[in-house]
């Protein structure tokens, strides 16, 4: 149980590595040459949350079956 | 409201029937080819559980987050009227996509093994992650210049014809001056770079734009972005083959 939780919060911080630079990007632009705030923030941030946790199962889970159907 | 008619109850629906061919041709070949049990049925099941989940909770946080973000950036930058940001932005937007793409790396690394092993490069770890570290950067030059140009494209109005036909013109011109080892490489990087995240944002940029700015038509102008992103790897790559 531990080693899945474990396994399942590298999962999640190597997803979060990927999707960084373009949350980082998107914020900064924001911010400092737009300089609005965001029309939709909340909505903005779930979306942000889910596609993050969507690839987590999606992608990480397709590398495990695709290993393990072999 | 019904709770099949829940909006993420029918995602969860669609993306399952999305995932239903694949999941039919992985037990049939198991079944009547390899004719044999599946390996570890509850991993499978647990496994497709998560899948159909990932896949709903991406596309929901694509519609919820990232397409109207991408499109009200593309608005915001069409009223301040500020080409050479607009341009800035999609160049930041493509490099960073890009050189953090996981796949790219992966490519990037195994390019690297090849290299050692074919004696182009020796083969301590430094030159290694070098010669890595030089692949992903070219890719990611490319495909912030692909995007920056074909944003250049949307504003001006230029068919886009024109810049694939000149994509794939550079890219005959240079493969006969480019080392062997690299071609090949070269002419994968595009599929490879042209990713989960990066496709979505820069469609909807594209989209965005083409909305956004007057006398252009979102069908004829919005798209074409990712075409040109898939094209000009391959030159850059094959130009840090020859330099390098």
């Amino acid at each position: 149980m531990t080693e899945w939780f474990y396994n399942f919060l590298t999962v999640i911080w190597t997803t979060c590595t990927d999707v960084l630079p373009i949350a980082a990007i998107i914020i900064g632009f924001q911010l400092l040459v737009i300089r609005k705030p965001l029309p939709h923030p909340t909505k903005t941030a779930l979306g942000f949350f889910y596609v993050l946790i969507g690839i987590a199962f999606f992608f990480r889970r397709v590398e495990y079956g695709a290993i393990s159907a072999r | 409201m019904s709770f099949f008619k829940h909006p993420f109850v029918k995602q969860l629906g669609s993306s399952f029937l999305d995932l239903a061919p694949i999941l039919a041709v992985v037990i049939v070949f198991q079944i009547w080819v390899i004719k044999q049990p599946i390996p570890d049925l509850g991993n499978l099941i647990m496994g497709t559980v998560f899948v159909v989940l990932g896949l709903t909770l991406f596309i929901q946080g694509l519609e919820l987050g990232l397409f109207p973000i991408g499109e009200s950036m593309a608005y915001a930058f069409a009223k301040k009227g500020s080409v050479a940001w607009l341009l800035t932005f999609a160049f930041c937007l493509g490099f960073g996509t890009t050189v953090a793409e996981p796949a790219l790396i992966a490519v990037a690394n195994e390019a690297a093994n090849i290299a050692a092993k074919g004696k182009l490069i020796s083969a301590d770890l430094q030159a290694k992650a070098g010669y890595a570290m030089g692949l992903r950067l070219s890719v990611a030059l490319s495909v912030g210049f692909a995007i920056m140009v074909g944003v250049l494209r949307i504003i001006k109005g230029w068919p886009l014809h024109y810049l694939i036909i000149c994509g794939y013109a550079a890219v005959l011109i240079i493969t006969p001056f480019a080392p062997k080892e690299i071609i090949g490489i070269a002419y994968d990087s595009g599929g490879v770079t042209t990713s989960t995240i990066t496709v979505p944002l820069v469609t909807a940029l594209g989209i965005g734009l083409a909305t956004a700015i007057k006398g252009r038509n979102p069908m004829i102008d919005g798209f074409g972005l990712i075409a040109f992103a898939s094209l000009t790897p391959i030159v850059f790559v094959m130009a840090y083959g020859i330099l390098r």
